[in-house]
């Protein structure tokens, strides 16, 4: 299990910090997955971080979401330190996630899948009926917007991939989330949409949606994040705006042949 | 006509039995080898009672006990054995296969208590304030704990597929058998749905325990092994995890015995059963109804 | 009996006895005064008896009774002065349902040489295993129930049970004045006492008492459920319907026989005596033949069944009866021989064996060179409320 090596800071305000992990780190047995890594994530932007496939995103987001324990280090989530919490209540919490490869509940329809993010804290302080109310608008605003309108009552197998993710993001978007993490929302997909993807991540930004964006498509980090980290070999090896950050030669190494165009 | 009757009230206790195990096997990954034997301890309690109390509990109160102790009997061993194991098993196999010695443990435990109570004798309700009596019905005989039988099965056979479907805390279950890193990413508590899982479960296995030993007169230490296995094909047959398919399944093999008694000799019952169940095995291995697997893909 | 031939028999015994106690003089021996000695000196202070028998697991109940009733004959001998103020000891190994830990009992009980003679196994499977075990350790063991065949074959072996096949024709005679003509039965086919009941014994006690017997309907030691196979059995309405199975499945069919309003005789075999009084007044009328029934009027009974419910409260079973019976056989032989070594032993449970004797299950009299139990059993019916005796 985790422990406290820095003792939780007492009633700091208001740091716009939504989550802080601090020089986290992950092993797997003798792996060192994840070493060291700091992050400061603040309110309203698109953070991405960026990295060729095994440097260790997937790691820390799991890290992140509690799905597995860290080695060393420190998580604080708003202000709350949450080592030791159960991921279910992170989620409570606000916290909300998508994964890399498609994990929908394959025997639910669309609209159920969603609706299983629309249950989160919403049951307390108000009736069931003024609940279930608002739990159906909110479900109804959220197929609105990521346009799935037409497959609420489809199953996720005769879905294409690009849906799939789409509804992802819905059941993910629809929990309300203070910080949503996206890991490889792209992966897979057409130019068209990844398109689409990167504008419905960006008119969430527009409503004051936190985002970590984890990708290894370059271009996209570029275009869509307001700050980007660099990770390779599960250290950091750049942090800042995204145009810069990929220019680094360490990241250039990292990335070599990999077709990007750094004048993007 | 008879057998029809027959076949129906017999198709009711498989179901209401097997419906808890592919409940918690489908949702928590548990598959319950203790779940024979709280049906038998609960029915066993409720015996132990009507002799305390001098055989005068009315039927209602012995259905009642069998709940209560059945789940609070599941839940215990859920919290104080299964869970434990699941949280430590390194891999989903090797949780599968501790579960599985951990319940064939569990199991171990009230059969052997009853086997010292009793040494080993049929235990059952002595006739208190409940008389089993039969009416004529359509040319056929049907009685009164058959109706009973009938009553439950249906009302708590509808309840259950209903809550997985309609509710909240039924979809949250659902997705906890699906993928449980993603219900819990939900914020779905599988601690706390577990408990509840694990006491439907209990108490439907209490319950057709106490059904069971009023409508066969008596059981034995040993009767959960049997209808366990019985539960087990039920479940494979209708596909683990859908509890429309173990409905069917438990409908279909009652179906089946009972035809196979009225036409042939009754020592093939065993053999057909099994037999239907290496089948279904061999040519459609998630069951009639059972959910392809999409996890991870 | 004739009086020649058990002259005879006494010789034979004595024969064997000679020689057999000289092949363990010369032999590995491990024998001790008490049980591999010779008689000169008479009886010993103490003669120990080991009851290997089921105290726990599936057939603890029919253990438990027995050992029950071979500590009340004990008492009885011990108290009078049967054996010339010599006494028994007896003591109880439980086989907890288990073949392989009633052969271990046997086999330490077999070296132990101040061990004269062993009560064995209830259930048949134990009693084959133990059997073998008698023949090579020459130590006489004497079973009550284990009704299979092949378990008195070998030498040394005895059993205090009439087995259930040998008296079950008396109900012949209840269901000839019941004017039966027709008969069909459940039972459970994956127990040959049952099957051969079902197959063999009923048919042929039909062509002398005038019924048929008809459908028989199997089922297996699994069945749980007799909804089907009784509505299969009572289809063509016979006149009396025969339920042989165990257990709570006795139970089970009887419900399910008193659900499907079948109104014909019912007749069982003596397990269905716990059944009945669960079931209660909607049992009335089924009726069985047995060895033993506490309300027998004989004084042997009687006393009996004083003596238990004084010990153990409750009336006596038939399994005390028998446990009850087999130590007096051991007592008896004796008795006869005034000495207890294991082959005086078994010479005398020969020779009491072939003169018979009367005991708490009526009057005994042995087959198979005095090793096996007869009787011509009783038919009990339950009114309801309690077991009265019809054929005595």
């Amino acid at each position: 299990m985790t422990q406290h090596t820095v003792p939780p800071t007492v009633a700091e305000p208001a740091s716009a910090l939504v989550l802080d992990a601090r020089d986290v780190a992950i092993h797997f047995g003798g792996v060192k997955a994840v070493d060291g890594v700091t992050m400061e994530i603040a309110e309203g932007k698109i953070f991405g971080l960026l990295g060729p496939n095994g440097s260790g995103k997937s790691t820390i987001l799991a890290g992140i979401t509690r799905l597995v324990p860290l080695k060393s280090g420190s998580l604080t989530f708003d202000g709350r330190p949450y080592d030791d919490v159960p991921t279910f209540k992170l989620a409570r919490w606000g916290m909300a996630r998508t994964f890399q490869t498609v994990r929908l509940l394959g025997d639910l329809t669309v609209e159920q899948n969603i609706l299983l993010g629309a249950d989160v804290g919403r049951s307390s302080g108000v009736s069931r009926r003024a609940a279930a109310t608002e739990r159906k608008e909110c479900v109804a605003d959220v197929i609105d917007r990521t346009g799935l309108a037409k497959f609420v009552k489809w199953t996720p197998s005769e879905l294409s991939y690009g849906v799939q993710r789409r509804v992802e993001i819905a059941r993910a978007i629809v929990m309300q989330p203070r910080l949503l993490l996206l890991d490889e929302p792209v992966a897979g997909m057409t130019k068209s949409e990844k398109l689409e993807i990167a504008a419905l991540l960006s008119d969430l930004r527009a409503q004051g949606l936190t985002q970590l964006l984890v990708e290894h498509d370059v271009q996209m980090m570029v275009d869509t994040c307001d700050h980007l980290y660099a990770m390779n070999f599960g250290k950091l090896i750049g942090e800042g705006v995204p145009a810069d950050v990929v220019k680094t030669p360490a990241v250039q190494e990292a990335y070599m042949g990999k077709g990007w165009r750094a004048d993007a | 006509m008879q057998e029809l009757i027959n076949a129906v009230s017999l198709g009711c206790i498989y179901m209401l039995f097997a419906m808890g195990m592919s409940l918690v096997w489908g949702t928590l990954d548990v598959l319950n080898f203790a779940h024979g034997s709280i049906f038998m301890f609960s029915a066993f309690s409720g015996f132990y009672l009507m002799q305390e109390t001098g055989n005068s509990l009315p039927l209602a109160a012995l259905l009642l006990v069998g709940v209560v102790v059945g789940a609070l009997m599941s839940v215990l061993a859920y919290q104080l054995v299964l869970r434990p194991i699941l949280r430590r098993a390194k891999d989903k196999d090797s949780a599968e296969r501790q579960i599985l010695i951990g319940g064939i443990g569990l199991a171990g435990i009230p059969v052997a208590i009853v086997q010292i109570q009793t040494l080993s004798n049929p235990f059952s309700f002595r006739a208190g304030s409940f008389e089993v009596a039969s009416y004529d019905f359509l040319g056929a005989r049907i009685s009164n704990i058959q109706i009973v039988i009938w009553v439950v099965g249906v009302l708590l056979g509808t309840a259950v597929v209903l809550w997985l479907r309609r509710s909240r805390s039924g979809l949250a279950l659902r997705s906890i058998g699906v993928d449980s890193e993603v219900a819990s990413l939900m914020g779905i508590d599988q601690g706390r749905l577990g408990v509840a899982a694990m006491a439907v479960a209990g108490g439907m296995a209490g319950l057709s325990g106490a059904l069971l030993c009023v409508s066969f007169g008596a059981l034995t230490a040993e009767s959960g092994d049997v209808l366990l296995l019985k539960a087990f094909a039920i479940i494979i047959l209708g596909g683990v995890g859908s509890m429309l398919g173990t409905i069917i399944g438990a409908f279909f093999l009652a179906g089946a015995e009972t035809l196979l008694i009225a036409n042939t000799s009754g020592t093939w019952v065993d053999a057909v059963s099994f037999g239907l169940l290496f089948l279904v095995l061999l040519v459609r291995p998630q069951g009639i109804l059972g959910r392809q697997e999409v996890r991870r893909t | 009996m004739n009086k020649n031939l058990l002259r005879s028999a006494g010789i034979v015994g004595a024969t064997l006895m000679t020689a057999s106690g000289l092949a363990s003089c010369g032999g590995s021996g491990g024998g001790s005064a008490a049980a591999t000695g010779d008689c000169e000196s008479g009886l010993p202070d103490t003669i120990k008896i080991v009851t290997v028998k089921d105290q726990t697991g599936v057939a603890a109940y029919t253990g438990t009774e027995a050992w029950r009733g071979i500590q009340l004959a004990a008492d009885e001998i011990n108290s009078g002065d049967m054996l010339d103020g010599s006494k028994l000891e007896v003591e109880v190994k439980d086989t907890a349902g288990d073949v392989q830990t009633a052969a271990s009992h046997v086999t330490q009980a077999a070296a132990d040489s101040s061990v004269s003679a062993i009560l064995g196994p209830v259930l048949s499977d134990q009693a084959l295993a133990v059997a073998p075990i008698a023949g090579k350790s020459e130590v006489p063991v004497v079973y009550t129930q284990a009704g299979s065949e092949g378990i008195v074959d070998e030498d040394w072996n005895f059993r205090a049970t009439p087995p259930l096949v040998t008296y079950y024709p008396k109900i012949g005679q209840y269901l000839e004045k019941q004017g039966a003509t027709s008969v069909n039965t459940v039972f459970a086919a994956d127990i040959p006492t049952l099957e051969q009941l079902s197959h063999d014994v009923l048919p042929s006690v039909g062509e002398d008492s005038g019924f048929q017997v008809g459908e028989q309907v199997a089922t297996q030691s699994t069945t749980q459920d007799y909804a089907g196979p009784v509505n299969k059995a009572i289809a063509d309405d016979p006149d009396a319907l025969g339920l042989l199975m165990v257990g709570a499945q006795i139970s089970s069919a009887m419900q399910a026989v008193i659900q499907s309003g079948y109104q014909g005789e019912v007749v069982s075999y003596p397990n269905a005596a716990p059944a009945v009084a669960e079931i209660g007044k909607a049992a009335a009328g089924v009726t069985w033949p047995t060895n033993f029934d506490s309300s027998i009027d004989t004084p042997e009974v009687k006393a009996f069944d004083e003596a238990y419910t004084e010990a153990y409260d409750g009336t006596a079973t038939n399994y005390a009866a028998e446990g009850y019976d087999s130590l007096m056989w051991v007592a008896k032989a004796i008795e006869e021989e005034g000495c207890a070594t294991r082959d005086a032993i078994k010479t005398g449970l020969e020779k009491v064996g072939q003169a018979g004797f009367t005991g708490t299950q009526g009057e005994l009299t042995f087959e198979a060179n005095g090793h096996d139990a007869r009787s011509d059993g009783y038919v009990v019916q339950w009114d309801g409320e309690k077991i009265v005796v019809l054929e005595q």
